[in-house]
């Protein structure tokens, strides 16, 4: 039974919208509550014909809500059109409605909403969230209703509303909706509650001219371009629905007269707020509206009521078609030949009287389908054997209820069907069978009449032809079509009309869609379209506006006999997002076998048997976004060029502008997301600079370097070895806890500079560099770095076990400078202050110079030696004696006797105060001059035993850094 | 001093770094189109900034271990230049990352 039911249930929720068009009685043909206009029908069968195709595999529903505040107050404040939230009610319940329409047909909707812009602003001043284009499986389409009936009330906070903003969203929207491998059926469910309103008569005027490629005052025919007109022509059902507050009666007055013409084509307006008559035509887009393109309703609902019984209806109009007349309010007669009814009834208690049918709103039975939302119930079921008869529906109120029959029949056309091209008349045939595809025998019918029309998909939309078809008595049909030349693919469209017997029932009127393929004779090329379907043609890639072209693959197949010649034209535009002229595109068409120039317009030969593909690319300077659609007409003759046939290729191409600010904004994340974790990384650099300092003490000593051949020798000044205890050492001060620059004393007395050197590749490591002082030499028991020069050294940013050695550099005739000209500490002259109970320091830094310069050995130097050690009494003397063999055995002696040598030289040439303000990165100069001399002149080296360890590499690599 | 006696800097930022950057890359290329913003999230979060933190950690162990007499200063020296390297690794491979997050936020709604 469902699968006889749902096909049917389909067409009906998009044409309950067509009932609300009859509210609009002042504008609409129409004249009950329930009714459509003409066009509003045919918009409902247009869809339903979609749905039917053999190549449709996708519906597409857009709902476009209104957002403005007039939903909420009206102008004098008082309640607005909708201010118990009934449509986020409607809605949420032809959304749920959506998942029956998925069995047939793969459903899918998206929700959007729309005010001053499309989205709508909210409250907070943020876009309102719609909902993404959703499959509507059972799942998701409660999922959906539940969301719609907890936001949609939210959102009516616009301040305008602005049609055209809608209208552009939406058709974005629809053309990046998904879809199968087949055509896609699309439609737009449009909730408003009034005027067109942005603001001035002029910004509405220009927007209705936009809407409608027309002045709002214009009473001529309207024109060809518009964002409706385009709408129509990429086959989109726009079906409007006017939310009508209980003040607003009168529909024709003011711009909300504009909805009608908008939706429908044409319609008397008031046009007084331009100038125009308060009462005159007035038409959008092209009238009649072209047989291939979608037509539009236009539903009025003056009550909630009335919304809710049209949209429960219109699953069944698109799947069926209209609802039939009723002898009675709540009677209705089923004959033979009719295999299903729906019926929608305004109560939610009811019963349901027939031949052998007896149910109620509480049934629970497989074999009908009842659904109940609010106050509206819809029962399918399948007419059950010997069902035929006349049934009745009991229940309060006298809305008369509406009753969809279906009778259950397809059209198949036979196999082996061929349209050939370049034939004007030719013989079709084929079968009525049922859901099963099993033969209906028609003679059970009072009347069947059939007809088929031809619909031109050139682009030319030349007036379709009908012709009546011959109905053979039994379940064929046969007869004649004339397919329109020029066309891509030949599309038929046939109509069936059924009355039944004895009761005279005229039942909905069945029609189906074929596109069929072009066969041509064997003397001609044959245009192979290498699209996914008939409709959408050769799908081009995008185009993007001033960027790339939309480029894509035509294949030619040669002649069965013979060669044959193609030549392609202009093209021609049949859809366009901005109802761009053929002029607004340049259109090449290159190959085969290399050509480059576009053969536009020139004659090609493809030999017999070959298949030949051209390259095709379409651009435009003009900006567009949406779906484009083109049909390029393609001449065709035989060898002997006694015949030319008039075909076509159809392509589709996606417009697409790029956004500028996407680029940059792109760019700036990158850089954000790229530097943000550099920064986070020199800022742990930042954070490591300070020195630990905690429980750490120091001494500090004068000794004798002796260095030669055999290694490096250090005592204390009188020749005996070095001893450390626990009270040499001194605590420094505590207001040093985690300073990231001091000066290192000892007794008071400066002997160096401490400073963090933050490294400026992040990757890099913040380490402690010591200073000299002016006129000396420094060595740290740290590994060496490229940039230690004997001004600074390199040391940890914990000192526990730092050692370092400083010695006033060999020419002891250069001045040495004060700390007043330097800016930094220098030893004092009196000494007086140093630790006479310690042997090793009372000698005065003045009195080691002059001993050195006495000193009959040139390997022989005096040094300061000062040390850092966390002192842990519990192993002390381990801790002495360990920090003493590192002492002896560093190798620091004789770089400090190599750098003595080496600053000499430099100081020879430049002022003492230069090697004190001797930069890290001024490093590379000074290292230069020492390696030239130990590279050129060894006999400067005092020990030839430090040459193995004080490499150039030691001096340039870092282990500490990972970029080394 | 006995080999028992020294204090050996800590391995396990190392092998934080390692499985951060493994996991990253896993979930790079393991991630669905329709998850691409929130994975490429976590893989930012894992690298760069996961192994620059464990970089930090184990350069704070570092240097708080300096106070003892006994530490193992030379592999401690070793451990955070190989920590170094594994954050350097860490950045280059957050650059596809920071590419597709930056993609999928720049992208329309």
């Amino acid at each position: 039974m469902n699968k006889v039911f749902r096909p049917l249930i389909l067409v009906t929720t998009l044409a309950m919208a067509g009932s609300l068009a009859f509210g609009a009685a002042q504008i609409s043909v129409a004249d009950t509550t329930r009714g459509l206009s003409q066009v509003g029908q045919g918009a409902f069968n247009d869809l339903a014909r979609c749905v039917r195709s053999q190549d449709s595999t996708d519906l597409n529903i857009f709902f476009l809500v209104d957002s403005s505040a007039s939903l909420r107050v009206d102008n004098n404040n008082g309640p607005g059109s909708d201010p118990t939230n009934m449509r986020a009610v409607i809605l949420s319940q032809t959304i749920r409605q959506l998942g029956v329409l998925n069995s047939k047909i793969s459903v899918n909707f998206a929700l959007d909403t729309f005010d001053t812009s499309s989205p709508g602003i909210g409250k907070d001043g943020k876009p309102n969230k719609g909902i993404p284009w959703t499959h509507a499986g059972q799942s998701e389409v409660d999922n959906a209703a539940d969301w719609v009936k907890q936001n949609v009330p939210k959102y009516e906070y616009g301040q305008q509303t602005n049609w055209l903003a809608g209208m552009n969203n939406a058709e974005n929207q629809l053309a990046n909706a998904p879809h199968g491998s087949g055509t896609a059926c699309k439609a737009i469910i449009w909730f408003t509650d009034g005027a067109l309103d942005i603001g001035t008569n002029a910004r509405n005027s220009q927007a209705l001219a936009q809407l409608c490629g027309t002045a709002p005052t214009s009473t001529g025919t309207g024109i060809q371009k518009g964002v409706i007109p385009n709408l129509r022509a990429n086959n989109i059902t726009l079906i409007g629905v006017l939310l009508t507050s209980s003040q607003l009666t009168n529909t024709s007055a003011g711009l909300v007269s504009y909805f009608h013409p908008v939706l429908e084509g044409s319609g008397l307006v008031d046009a007084s707020s331009f100038g125009g008559a308060k009462s005159e035509n007035f038409e959008c887009g092209q009238n009649p509206v072209p047989a291939n393109y979608s037509r539009g309703a236009m539903l009025v609902a003056k009550n909630p009521d009335d919304l809710a019984f049209l949209f429960a209806s219109i699953p069944f109009m698109v799947s069926v078609g209209q609802e039939i007349p009723l002898k009675k309010s709540n009677e209705f007669t089923v004959d033979n030949g009719v295999a299903s009814a729906a019926i929608v009834i305004p109560s939610k208690d009811w019963q349901l009287m027939g031949p052998g049918v007896a149910i109620n709103s509480k049934t629970s039975d497989s074999a009908f389908q009842i659904r109940t939302e609010g106050n509206i119930s819809t029962v399918q079921f399948a007419i059950p054997k010997g069902g035929q008869g006349d049934y009745k529906v009991i229940y309060a109120g006298s809305t008369p209820i509406s009753v969809f029959l279906d009778a259950g029949i397809k059209i198949k056309l036979d196999k082996g069907l061929k349209i050939a091209a370049g034939q004007s008349s030719q013989q079709i045939s084929g079968t009525f069978v049922d859901y099963n595809n099993k033969p209906v025998n028609m003679g059970i019918y009072d009347k069947v009449a059939m007809s088929v029309v031809s619909i031109d998909t050139s682009g030319k939309n030349r007036p379709a032809n009908s012709n009546q078809l011959q109905i053979n008595g039994d379940s064929t049909w046969s007869g004649q079509v004339m397919p329109f030349d020029g066309a891509s693919s030949a599309q038929i469209q046939f109509t069936v009309q059924l009355r039944t017997k004895p009761s005279e029932t005229d039942l909905p009127e069945i029609s189906q869609t074929f596109n069929l393929p072009l066969i041509f004779p064997r003397q001609f090329c044959n245009v192979k379209q290498s699209g996914n379907n008939q409709s959408s043609g050769t799908v081009l890639s995008n185009l993007t506006y001033k960027k790339t072209p939309a480029t894509g693959a035509i294949v030619i197949e040669g002649a069965r006999q013979g060669n044959c010649s193609i030549r392609f034209s202009a093209p021609q535009v049949l859809t366009d997002p901005m109802s761009r002229p053929p002029k607004d595109f340049t259109l090449k068409v290159a190959g085969p076998s290399g050509i480059q120039n576009s053969l536009l317009g020139r004659w090609v030969s493809v030999p017999q048997g070959a298949e030949e593909t051209f390259v095709v690319s379409v651009n435009s300077a003009v900006k567009a976004s949406g779906e484009t659609s083109m049909s390029i007409p393609v001449d065709i003759q035989d060898q002997a060029q006694t015949q030319t046939i008039q075909a076509s290729v159809k392509i589709s191409f996606k417009d697409v502008i790029p956004e500028k600010g996407k680029v940059l904004w792109l760019i700036l994340l990158l850089l954000i997301g790229l530097g943000l974790p550099l920064a986070l990384l020199q800022l742990i650099n930042f954070l490591f600079a300070p020195f630990r300092l905690a429980d750490i003490r120091n001494t500090s000593m004068h000794v004798r370097v002796s260095v030669d051949s055999m290694g490096s020798t250090v005592t204390l000044l009188d020749g005996t070895r070095l001893v450390l205890e626990d009270r040499m050492f001194e605590y420094l001060p505590a207001s040093l806890s985690r300073p990231k620059k001091f000066v290192a004393e000892y007794k008071n007395r400066p002997l160096a500079n401490f400073d963090s050197h933050l490294p400026r590749n992040p990757f890099g490591k913040v380490e402690g560099v010591v200073h000299a002082l002016p006129g000396e030499v420094i060595v740290a028991s740290e590994s060496s770095r490229s940039w230690a020069n004997g001004t600074q050294a390199p040391v940890s940013l914990n000192l526990n076990r730092l050692f370092f050695a400083t010695a006033e550099i060999k020419t002891a005739k250069a001045p040495r400078v004060s700390s007043e000209e330097s800016g930094a500490p220098s030893i004092p002259a009196n000494d007086s202050d140093w630790d006479s109970d310690i042997p090793a320091i009372t000698q005065s830094a003045t009195e080691v110079a002059s001993s050195d310069s006495n000193s009959s050995d040139s390997n022989s130097f005096d040094a300061q030696l000062t040390i850092y050690l966390n002192i842990n009494p519990a192993n002390v003397n381990k801790l002495f004696a360990s920090v003493l063999a590192d002492i002896s055995s560093s190798q620091i002696w004789a770089e400090l006797a190599r750098l003595r040598e080496g600053a000499a030289q430099v100081t020879g040439k430049a002022k003492p105060q230069e090697v004190d303000k001797s930069k890290p990165k001024k490093a590379k100069t000074v290292r230069a001059k020492k390696s030239d001399t130990r590279d050129g002149a060894s006999g400067t080296n005092p020990s030839g035993s430090m040459d193995t360890r004080d490499s150039n590499a030691s001096l340039l690599n870092d282990p500490d850094d990972p970029w080394a | 001093m006995a080999p028992e006696n020294i204090k050996k800097p800590p391995l396990w930022p190392l092998i934080i770094q390692s499985v951060a950057i493994l996991g990253s890359v896993v979930v790079y290329f393991a991630s669905p189109r329709s998850s691409f913003f929130i994975l490429s999230a976590v893989g930012y979060f894992l690298t760069p900034f996961f192994v620059f933190a464990s970089l930090a950690v184990q350069r704070a162990k570092d240097l708080s271990a300096r106070n003892s007499a006994f530490y193992d200063q030379p592999l401690g020296k070793k451990y955070i230049r190989i920590a170094g390297a594994l954050s350097l690794a860490s950045f280059v491979i957050a650059i596809p990352i920071v590419i597709r997050l930056a993609t999928e936020i720049s992208q329309p709604r």
